[in-house]
């Protein structure tokens, strides 16, 4: 059989193969990145695109935690001091209907409860970072002095909620209008309050006025839980986050990461393969049968 | 016959033939690196004997012809791998352009849609916040910006490749009228008896540099080699040939035409299918389903965003310039619509500080708005696609240049240059003529001994 004289051009192809495989390799070492280009991995790149996605949303969850957790802590601590604010509030009432009090330590009395009122009205327009916590979704100071209401005060906000996306489908409200909180039960923790003041000053109907903060008392309470699950549920969702984040990486190094050992192995593969078929070609292509006619 | 000037005259006539040998191994040897060159070999044949009563005298050697060795199968075998190399070439080479754009990076049209959402969901702790607010359109700017460059690029291609068709056709042409001429050649030199051999080798080589740019099929008719295209089309018929032209249609690009017939569409294999492949399919394919991705997102994302009241409570309006219902154009063209940030609709009760209409627009993020998937996986399926088409491609053009190699090497082992071959011949035939020669000087001798009879 006769042999194909020119195999220079056979050896030249499988040259430029492994001369392909070490650039692939190379890249490969020089990227760290397995998916170069969609075509490295097709399917592999279009899971890449979801995987990104999905990084970029669990970020943007992240970061919606971080923001609300301080505006969350603030609606709950003050929620706190409301607390305490009515707890000092009842035992001023309650040692106001001894009926031992003189009339001159219940007009005292009546004074830390008008106190008691004022910073009672400054806690239900706190804000945070220059917004109202407990307006709704409306913008206005929630609560404004008005002598024409029972109560003397007048709600500017209204009952809106707002949410906050922390996960697929998750949407946690981010705040309770000040309506809910306060003027919910009976007559209100305002009105309540200023119950309290008229009735320690003219010493009629202090029981009524108590049992009112009482349920007032009660309900900010009880409110006050939705705070404490809301910080709850952001903490572990920021765990569960935090884990999926991880996971999410994981899953991006094992689609497009490259496996450096492999990749070094065949870069020396095709090195090797190189030098030998270069070494080769030194050899064999030197003489033929006119050299050796003289 | 059989006298000594007839053996004289032998054996002179075996020194011409020896050297009319040796003149084609040379020939050989000379071209040894010619491309597409095929190797001569020498028919010799003994000459027609004699008869002289019972003896029967044979009249030495006659060189019937200088062949040229080739395998016709091999060589159309090798002209339609070329087609299909020339094909898959311009496929993947294209394609590779394509799909630089949409390779995964921080800044690709993905992880754009994925920032709008995630700017969306900024905005919602905050919803009164005018720099978040700026923040959302400039994201959704954005994704604006992605879809045209995406757009603009790969029309730019498409452009470029309509080129690349323009220049392929010219050559075509060029080559038709090299062959339909060489066919002449071969046509007079073998009516004359002639060798047309070196003619030939010129003929198939034109003719695998045509394989590369069109699908040709040859038929060998009386007055050499026809070539057609396609469906049919004639490119060269004996010595005319028939040039095709080009014609800009009403996509803005060129069509192909034969003697006033288009035959863009028949074109089978060959560099010119490849171009018109990208051109014609993949990247209209391509615009039209980054023209639905942009279409069914800014038609989500409005009509969320219509359910919503903008800061000063008034109802919203389009965030996206609404795309045509046909979404032709929609990526070239998207666009933001609004440009005061207070008038993103991201309250849901017309108070400003609500941010309930927020949540319906960052849920577009995971709804299957364009064409049945979530705008990131129709994406993804993009990706997909382009990377899948040049894995593919280049899958086949591997093969497809592996079997190239055989083919030449077994083309080469039937047509090539073997210098060992050419030197033992050139001793054989060396030797021969010496031996001839040696003939010759002895019969002389005699001669001279026949000539001198009877002087002593």
């Amino acid at each position: 059989m006769r042999v194909n004289p020119h195999y220079m051009t056979q050896i030249l192809e499988s040259l430029a193969q492994t001369q392909q495989l070490e650039e692939t390799a190379l890249q490969q070492m020089a990227s760290g990145r397995r998916i170069n280009k969609p075509s490295d991995d097709a399917a592999g790149a279009a899971v890449l695109t979801q995987i990104q996605d999905k990084t970029s949303k669990t970020d943007s969850y992240l970061r919606s935690i971080g923001d609300i957790t301080g505006q969350l802590q603030t609606a709950d601590s003050t929620l706190g001091s409301v607390v305490t604010a009515l707890q000092r509030a009842i035992t001023l009432g309650v040692q106001g209907a001894t009926g031992t009090e003189s009339d001159a330590d219940r007009m005292a009395l009546a004074q830390e409860a008008s106190g008691i009122r004022d910073s009672l009205i400054s806690l239900a327009n706190t804000s945070f970072e220059g917004r109202f916590i407990f307006s709704g979704t409306s913008q206005n100071r929630p609560y404004a002095l008005d002598n024409t209401q029972a109560s003397g005060v007048r709600y500017d906000g209204n009952s809106g909620v707002n949410h906050v996306t922390i996960g697929d489908g998750f949407q946690l409200q981010m705040n309770l209008p000040g309506a809910q909180l306060f003027s919910a039960t009976g007559p209100g923790m305002f009105q309540a309050i200023n119950d309290l003041i008229t009735s320690l000053t003219t010493d009629t109907g202090i029981d009524a006025a108590v049992t009112s903060l009482r349920a007032s008392f009660d309900h900010v309470t009880a409110q006050r839980v939705f705070y404490g699950n809301a910080l709850n549920q952001i903490e572990s969702q920021q765990i569960n986050l935090s884990n999926l984040k991880l996971q999410l990486s994981q899953q991006e190094n094992v689609v497009a990461g490259a496996d450096l050992t492999q990749a070094a192995s065949q870069l020396v593969n095709a090195e090797n393969a190189r030098n030998a078929a270069l070494a080769a070609v030194a050899k064999v292509s030197q003489s033929n049968l006119f050299d050796f006619l003289r | 016959m059989s006298s000594l000037f007839g053996t004289l005259w032998l054996s002179v006539g075996a020194m011409e033939i020896d050297q009319k040998v040796m003149n084609a191994t040379a020939n050989n040897v000379a071209n040894a690196n010619t491309p597409g060159y095929s190797r001569q070999r020498a028919v010799l044949v003994e000459g027609d004997p004699i008869t002289l009563g019972r003896i029967v005298l044979g009249s030495g050697v006659q060189l019937q012809k200088l062949e040229s060795v080739r395998d016709p199968i091999l060589q159309v075998r090798i002209q339609q791998e070329t087609q299909r190399q020339g094909e898959m070439d311009a496929l993947v080479t294209g394609m590779n352009q394509a799909q630089v754009m949409f390779t995964n990076s921080d800044g690709d049209l993905g992880a754009q849609i994925s920032t709008f959402f995630a700017s969306l969901d900024r905005l919602a702790i905050d919803p009164q916040n005018l720099a978040l607010r700026q923040g959302v359109l400039t994201a959704a700017g954005n994704v604006a910006n992605s879809f045209h460059l995406l757009t603009k690029n790969l029309s730019t291609q498409r452009q470029n490749l309509d080129l690349s068709v323009g220049q392929a056709v010219d050559q075509v042409n060029e080559l038709t009228a090299q062959i339909a001429q060489l066919n002449g050649q071969v046509d007079g030199l073998q009516k004359l008896g002639e060798d047309a051999s070196a003619f030939v080798d010129q003929r198939d080589l034109l003719i695998e540099k045509l394989s590369d740019l069109i699908d040709v099929t040859s038929i060998r008719s009386d007055n050499g080699i026809s070539l057609i295209t396609g469906n049919g089309t004639a490119l060269v018929a004996g010595t005319e040939s028939f040039a095709l032209s080009t014609q800009v249609t009403v996509a803005g690009v060129q069509d192909i035409f034969a003697q006033g017939t288009d035959i863009t569409a028949t074109i089978r294999s060959g560099k010119l299918a490849g171009l018109l492949a990208v051109r014609d399919q993949k990247i209209p394919e391509l615009m039209t389903s980054l023209d639905t991705l942009a279409a069914g997102l800014a038609n989500a994302v409005n009509s969320a965003h219509h359910a919503g009241f903008d800061l000063s409570g008034n109802p919203g309006g389009d965030l996206f310039v609404a795309p045509q219902a046909s979404g032709t154009g929609a990526a070239a063209n998207l666009a933001v619509q609004i440009t005061d940030p207070a008038l993103i609709a991201a309250s849901s009760d017309g108070s400003a500080a609500s941010n309930g209409n927020i949540g319906l627009l960052s849920a577009v993020h995971d709804q299957a708005v364009v064409a049945g998937r979530t705008p990131t996986d129709f994406y993804s399926s993009l990706v997909f696609g382009v990377g899948s088409d040049v894995a593919n491609g280049t899958a086949e053009q591997n093969a497809s240049s592996l079997i190239m190699t055989q083919l030449q090497a077994q083309r080469d082992s039937v047509s090539g240059v073997s210098l060992d071959e050419e030197a033992a011949n050139l001793i054989q035939f060396q030797r021969a003529y010496e031996a001839s020669a040696r003939m010759v000087a002895t019969i002389n001798d005699i001669l001279d001994t026949t000539i001198n009879l009877g002087r002593y």
